[in-house]
């Protein structure tokens, strides 16, 4: 009798703890490249999604932006994806983790950029599903690279 | 149906359709996603600067009485009906502008930033002139030698 009491108790915690094992959907990033110039004017009419941040101040002492590639990278939960710089420098991306704040689904995301002879840069952000994060900076070709990331689950 | 160009600008080609398009781009599809651009510019900048003091629906309203005012009654109402339809349309232009597909803001936290070089930072930069993209963040670093 006592176990039949406790049956409308499991049924509540049986589904809970499957969703608790379902795995994290696996992610899919975009690294977009682009080379910002002194020399040239315009921006490159490949570029959409980065374009309106390119044209604020901060980049105004560039005068032209070619996307020179647009990576994709699948990632597993947890799973990492390297990708070649035009620099020849060497970029990772790992999966952190996937989780919902305010309703929001959140990405965890950790980039680093390796040189040949040591680990150039260590980071970790949390992004909104399909938000876009900006690394620039390192020299390339009389000019600077500038990368745009975005991340999202796969449904 | 639409076109590759306007799928293309739109950026809702999958990753290798998108490549292959870069790839086989003509000066002719070029010169279209520049014209395209100029056009989302231009009429993001005029709803812009339209939206904060102009009341769409009274102009339209009036029009509509207009229209009404000289036509038979019969043909008013087809006519009213369709100019419902045509500020209707027009509002949810306004408010949507699907032209300018909306990006989910960033919201980006960087949790932990470890660089060995010169300097690095973290800028915020906002969403500005194009309303609608929404903030995002900029890591920027600097090697060692290496500013211009």
């Amino acid at each position: 009798m006592r176990l039949f009491g406790a049956a409308p108790l499991i049924a509540l915690l049986v589904p809970l703890v499957a969703w608790a094992d379902d795995p994290a959907p696996s992610a899919v990033c975009h690294v977009r490249i682009v080379h910002a110039l002194k020399d040239g004017n315009g921006i490159d009419p490949r570029i959409t999604r980065m374009r309106p941040y390119l044209e604020r101040p901060q980049f105004a002492e560039w005068h032209q932006f070619k996307l020179l590639e647009d990576k994709e990278l699948k990632l597993p939960a947890n799973g990492t994806a390297d990708f070649t710089l035009p620099n020849g420098r060497k970029g990772t991306l790992t999966y952190v983790d996937h989780f919902i704040a305010d309703k929001e689904h959140r990405l965890r995301i950790k980039l680093t950029l390796d040189r040949p002879d040591k680990r150039m840069l260590d980071t970790t952000f949390v992004l909104d599903e399909d938000g876009l994060v900006l690394q620039g900076g390192q020299k390339h070709d009389n000019g600077r690279l500038i990368l745009g990331i975005s991340c999202k689950t796969e449904k | 149906m639409r076109d590759k160009v306007q799928e293309y600008f739109d950026n809702e080609l999958p990753a290798e359709e998108r490549a292959r398009f870069e790839a086989e781009m003509t000066a002719d599809d070029r010169e279209r996603l520049a014209a395209l651009e100029e056009m989302r510019a231009l009429i993001n900048g005029t709803l812009d600067a339209q939206a904060g003091d102009v009341d769409i629906w009274s102009g339209v309203s009036r029009q509509l009485a207009k229209e009404t005012a000289h036509r038979g009654r019969r043909r008013s109402r087809y006519f009213g009906g369709a100019g419902v339809f045509l500020a209707a349309a027009a509002t949810f232009l306004l408010l949507v502008r699907p032209w300018h597909p909306r990006h989910a803001s960033d919201n980006c936290d960087v949790e932990n930033l470890e660089f060995h070089g010169a300097w690095a930072s973290v800028i915020q930069l906002d969403d500005s002139p194009h309303r609608g993209d929404g903030n995002t963040t900029l890591i920027w670093t600097e090697d060692e030698g290496e500013e211009d």
